[in-house]
């Protein structure tokens, strides 16, 4: 899977769902309910937003910063790496 | 657009719509004010799908020592975060995903997947007669013994409470919820 994110920050499976908006819908019924694949695109997008943010240089900084503040606060917390 | 008869509407939405006891259930943990995220920059590209856009957003408007009180209500227990992962008007709203993900590296919290609203409410600027008239319905798989609860949102509480009422009709358990924002008022954006 392509965990990278597109121009304008969609996810692949976000952009799809975008797309899928386009159609016009016929009846209430296909309006409000979504279909099958706008499920299933949907699931896929959780998992792609996740493994994006798990190699987010931005929410590791954040990370390191706290984890730096709680060494300076207690001197005594073992960092993961040297565990 | 030919609409449904409103008893095939009615009869649908039963088959989805589920509501649980609220019993000692914690008061939300709100990060922010609603009109700091709303003029925010990010705001509405997260909104319509940037994932990029989102994380900008809780990071900048998500202050760290809220979360003390979210520790309080977790009481050294390890509930999965789940988020209203829902698609939207204009696409689909990255933001309590996000919010869940940064919430549980933050916190050390699994986070829940496979649970997504499976219809469209169109709740944005809606008036609150509408949004009780288009609850938001939740389908998938609860795999979990304990969730918490994430949205980027409170209005009336309707989301929250049609998500925790489907989790917990299915024998898993609700301990608490955590919103990005909040309005007083239901005709605020969603």
């Amino acid at each position: 899977m392509e965990p990278n994110l597109k121009p304008g920050g969609l996810t692949p499976s976000a952009i799809a769902l975008k797309d899928s908006l386009s159609q016009k819908p016929d009846t209430l019924s296909e309006a409000t309910m979504l279909t099958p694949f706008q499920k299933e695109l949907l699931l896929q997008a959780e998992i792609e937003i996740d493994e994006w943010l798990d190699q987010s240089p931005r929410l590791k900084a954040l990370l390191l910063r706290m984890r730096s503040a709680a060494i300076a606060e207690n001197g005594d917390v073992v960092m993961d790496e040297e565990k | 657009m030919h609409l449904a008869p409103i008893p095939d509407f009615a009869e649908r939405l039963k088959a989805y719509l589920r509501r649980t006891p609220w019993t000692d259930f914690p008061d939300a943990i709100i990060h922010a004010d609603e009109p700091v995220v709303k003029k925010h920059p990010m705001y509405a590209a997260a909104k319509m799908g940037n994932a990029d856009a989102a994380e900008i957003l809780v990071l900048e408007t998500s202050p760290i020592g809220a979360l003390d009180s979210m520790s309080e209500v977790l009481s050294g227990r390890r509930p999965h975060l789940l988020a209203v992962h829902a698609l939207e008007t204009e696409g689909m709203n990255a933001i309590p995903r996000v919010f869940a993900k940064i919430l549980s590296k933050v916190l050390d919290l699994p986070v829940a997947t496979g649970i997504i609203q499976i219809n469209r409410v169109t709740h944005t600027g809606a008036s609150g007669y509408y949004r009780l008239a288009s609850p938001a319905l939740f389908g998938g798989k609860v795999k979990e013994k304990e969730y918490f609860l994430v949205d980027d949102f409170i209005g009336q509480g309707g989301t929250l409470a049609n998500l925790k009422g489907f989790v917990e009709s299915q024998g898993a358990t609700v301990i608490g919820d955590h919103l990005d924002r909040e309005s007083v008022f239901s005709e605020a954006e969603a």
